[in-house]
């Protein structure tokens, strides 16, 4: 017995001795650290589809353009461009830049990395098509019926990249700024093969920072990169990115002082909203219920504009906003979110249109009551479609009490799942009412009201209206931009008008965070890449 | 060895290996008929998630995608991850994590079951006193508060406020890293093996060979580690050994609080992505691990105690 508690008492002493030895790694030097909720998916570009993914490829690679911290085109690796009178060609003077190997970055690289994601892409092979970049050919090389020589991608000499497209294209030049526009040295690729962008070192910069190490599951982690053209503007030594999967141990790393910056889930708002290191950064996703209009080609009850009107006018948004979410989210005035989109006039598209979005329970009492007469019914039990993370589970549970509370005779079942069974089941068209979102791709209205055309893939509710077809066909075939942009509000309007409605928006997310004092200069964006560490300056 | 304990061995050898067929057929049926797919389909339209589809053979009929996948798991070759690190072998995801969920896993056992026989002989030895009281509620603790909640207060508390470990596990100090979850995961095997130990001891002390050895005059010291100790800890291993599996596969829970890149975070992420093979690779070394330990405690309890051949007829 005696050797046995010797042994415990051993084990306990060298186990406090061990803790008392060495010092954790403070975020104290000029290393901006950081807490991810995720890890990076992949440091392939042709690849890349996450948030994550983006901000470590815009870390260590840079684009033709950059965006300022509003979200402005700003040059990058093109030193300047030119446009062609009719808006479809546009040549990019590449600067002096170059990758970490020494060689410098030329009109191929880009030629290159286009040619290899449009044919072995993955999530963003789109991005060259009709439905994104506009690129000429970019359809037809897609599916496959042309030659990825067509593409219209062209190297005029080393430092000239000339790029046609199918058709004028107002928000061309911000998409040049997404990551999977980047470039890649072919001859590095080439030489790393299948071994190509799977570690830190099978990966080249051209960025502000290099990636130094990548550990899977854990931390990804940079230094400055000396060699790159603008490297004079980049203040910080490294950045390092922790994947802390809980929040609550992400807000106590950064109580500890080890971390500078990290997103905190709503439960953790009320602890600090008042603290002056939180702070919230809008985000691009907007969240809306999609009603299921017509299954198989036969109506459902949401094939009744009164219902869809009652049930949108039911919810409000502010109290689901301020008191159930609290992350900084804002209720949504459309079906396009804040902040993302910028007009001919260089005003905020969602700022200029009209509110098309209503709370008013007695008005969707009214309406209720009218479609069931209508439908010749007095009860209605409804399925709400939604994911368990945040913030859609506190958002269904707040909708089906609104729902039910104001909606007479409505009963309102719930089906909570994984997000990809959420989205599957969409696919399927297995739902009444949906709780879904979209992040935009590029920073244009139309990538939220192309959504909704007859046939999208994305319309799962099976809406379809020809008046809103033809608004959005005459958008995308106009030249003019200030028109353009007025036939993006009308057809927003007609959307969302009574009668219509194939959707209530809801809420545009808010990404509620806690950063440190010492750090200024981290940027944000709606769409794209999440946030930009460029700037990011650490006092 | 003689001839019935080789017959017993190969015996047990072939249902194990029948099992973990029967368990990879079950996993892989089951992963097939989750809802969902590695995609991610709210960016995708349906023609091109049936590309992608094709391109990972995905397409295929079930059977003949169990086939190919039996084939490459023969000569080592998992797959890839189709979703959370893109193409990257799944080989190349599990090798790393399991040195740190074992290391963990092992530690929090063997210092689970020393406090816990600790306490548990104890609690025996000094029946009806404070200590057994006091051992009793430790147990009760160790049983119904989760190991997360011990694990963020182990954080709080040694990681926020007195700073003596790091709250973030570090992949550069994994010793000084695996302490605080390694207590955590300890608790509840310390409460299994403490209230265990107790009720055997008092079991054994009761029996007539102590009282024997009693009558005989030997010192209690001699007494209660030559054999109470020593027959009390034989039913003790055999709980121990399925606590020894569950804390080496690692604690999906804790590995998510502590960010320990280990098995069980990789489980869980696999999961929530409906990354096919990275999910099916880690369930089945969690198989693997259970069919070889039981099998191990098998033939070791055929060889150690021969009725258990011949009462079962083997």
């Amino acid at each position: 017995m005696k050797k046995l508690k010797a042994l415990v008492a051993g084990c306990l002493a060298a186990a406090l001795l061990v803790g008392c030895g060495g010092g954790g790694d403070t975020a104290s030097s000029n290393v901006f650290v950081m807490a991810k909720e995720n890890d990076v998916s992949t440091l392939d570009l042709k690849l890349a589809s996450t948030g994550m993914d983006f901000e470590v490829l815009n870390a260590y690679c840079e684009g033709l353009v950059a965006l300022d911290k509003d979200s402005k085109v700003i040059p990058a690796l093109a030193e300047s461009y030119t446009i062609s009178d009719d808006q479809t060609v546009y040549t990019f003077k590449l600067r002096d830049a170059k990758w970490t190997n020494g060689d410098p970055v030329t009109a191929n690289d880009f030629v290159y990395s286009w040619q290899r994601t449009i044919t072995d892409g993955e999530d963003y092979k789109y991005f060259f098509t009709d439905d994104m970049a506009c690129i000429k050919n970019g359809n037809e090389v897609y599916a496959g019926e042309m030659d990825v020589s067509e593409l219209g991608i062209k190297a005029v000499d080393d430092k000239t990249l000339e790029i046609t497209l199918s058709k004028p294209t107002p928000y061309f030049l911000s998409l040049m700024a997404f990551p999977t526009a980047f470039p890649l040295n072919q001859k590095f690729v080439e030489e790393k093969g299948k071994d190509f962008a799977t570690s830190a070192d099978t990966v080249l910069a051209c960025g502000p920072y290099v990636l130094t190490n990548y550990v899977k599951g854990s931390t990804v982690e940079f230094k400055k990169n000396d060699t790159y053209w603008d490297a004079e503007n980049v203040h910080l030594d490294g950045m390092k990115m922790n994947v802390v999967s809980d929040a609550s141990t992400a807000s106590m790393d950064f109580e500890s002082g080890n971390c500078d910056f990290t997103k905190i889930n709503s439960s953790l708002v009320d602890k600090y909203k008042d603290d002056e290191r939180y702070s919230s950064y809008l985000e691009g996703y907007l969240w809306f219920l999609q009603f299921n209009i017509a299954n198989n080609k036969t109506d459902t009850p949401l094939a009744n504009a009164n219902i869809r009107k009652a049930i949108s006018l039911s919810i409000d948004r502010e109290d689901l906003c301020n008191n159930v979410l609290k992350d900084g989210s804002i209720s949504a005035r459309g079906f396009v979110p804040a902040k993302f989109a910028f007009g001919p006039d260089e005003k905020d598209y969602a700022e200029t249109a009209d509110n098309l979005i209503s709370n008013d329970a007695a008005e969707a009492k009214k309406y209720w009551e009218a479609g069931l007469k209508e439908l010749g019914v007095t009860s209605l039990e409804l399925n709400l479609l939604h994911e368990t993370s945040d913030p859609a589970k506190p958002a269904a549970e707040f909708i089906q009490g609104q729902l039910e509370k104001n909606l007479p005779g409505l009963k309102v079942t719930m089906t909570g799942v994984e997000k990809k069974v959420r989205t599957t089941k969409q696919q399927d068209g297995d739902f009444d009412i949906t709780l879904t979102r979209w992040g935009p791709d590029y920073a244009d209205p139309t990538t939220y009201l192309t959504l909704l055309t007859t046939g999208h893939f994305f319309n799962y509710g099976n809406w379809s209206n020809s008046e809103y077809d033809a608004k959005m066909k005459e958008v995308g075939s106009s030249t003019d931009v200030n028109a353009r942009w007025q036939t993006c509000k009308d057809a927003e309007k007609l959307l969302l008008a009574d009668g219509n409605a194939p959707i209530a928006p809801l809420f545009q997310t808010g990404g509620a965070s806690l950063i440190s004092k010492q750090i200024t200069g981290l940027e944000s964006h709606t769409f794209g890449t999440p946030y930009i560490y460029k700037n990011v300056v650490k006092k | 060895m003689d001839k019935s304990t080789l017959k017993y061995i190969g015996k047990r050898l072939l249902i194990s290996v029948v099992t973990l067929l029967v368990i990879i057929l079950v996993l892989f049926a089951m992963l097939k008929m989750m809802p969902g797919s590695p995609f991610n389909p709210e960016k995708l339209s349906p023609d091109m998630i049936a590309q992608l589809q094709a391109k990972y053979g995905l397409d295929k009929p079930v059977l003949e995608q169990f086939v190919t996948y039996l084939k490459g798991m023969l000569t080592g070759d998992f797959g890839i991850s189709l979703s959370i690190a893109k193409n990257i072998p799944v080989m190349d995801l599990v090798g790393p994590r399991i040195g740190i969920s074992f290391g963990i896993g092992i530690a929090a056992a063997l210092f689970g079951a020393l406090i816990g026989v600790v306490l548990g002989v104890t609690a025996a030895l000094k029946r009806n006193t404070i200590w057994d009281s006091l051992s009793t509620i430790i147990a009760v603790i160790g049983v119904s508060i989760p190991s997360f909640v011990f694990a963020l207060l182990l954080l709080l508390v040694f990681g926020l406020k007195i700073k003596i470990f790091p709250i973030l596990f570090n992949i550069n100090d994994p010793i000084r890293s695996s302490i605080l979850p390694t207590i955590a995961l300890s608790v509840g095997a310390i409460a299994n093996v403490a209230r265990f130990t107790r009720s055997e001891m008092i079991e054994v002390m009761k029996s007539d060979y102590i009282l024997l050895a009693e009558a005989k005059g030997l010192d209690r010291g001699t007494l209660i580690r030559k054999h109470a100790l020593r027959n009390t800890l034989v039913p003790v291993i055999t709980v121990l050994a399925p606590i020894i599996i569950n804390l080496m596969t690692g604690s999906m829970v804790i590995e998510q609080i502590c960010s320990i890149p280990g098995l069980g975070s990789l489980l869980v992420r696999g999961i929530q992505a409906n990354d096919y093979y990275v999910v099916m690779a880690v369930a089945f070394l969690y198989s693997l691990l259970y069919v070889v330990m039981m099998l191990v405690v098998d033939v070791l309890y055929g060889i150690i105690d021969p009725r258990i051949r011949v009462g079962k007829g083997d």
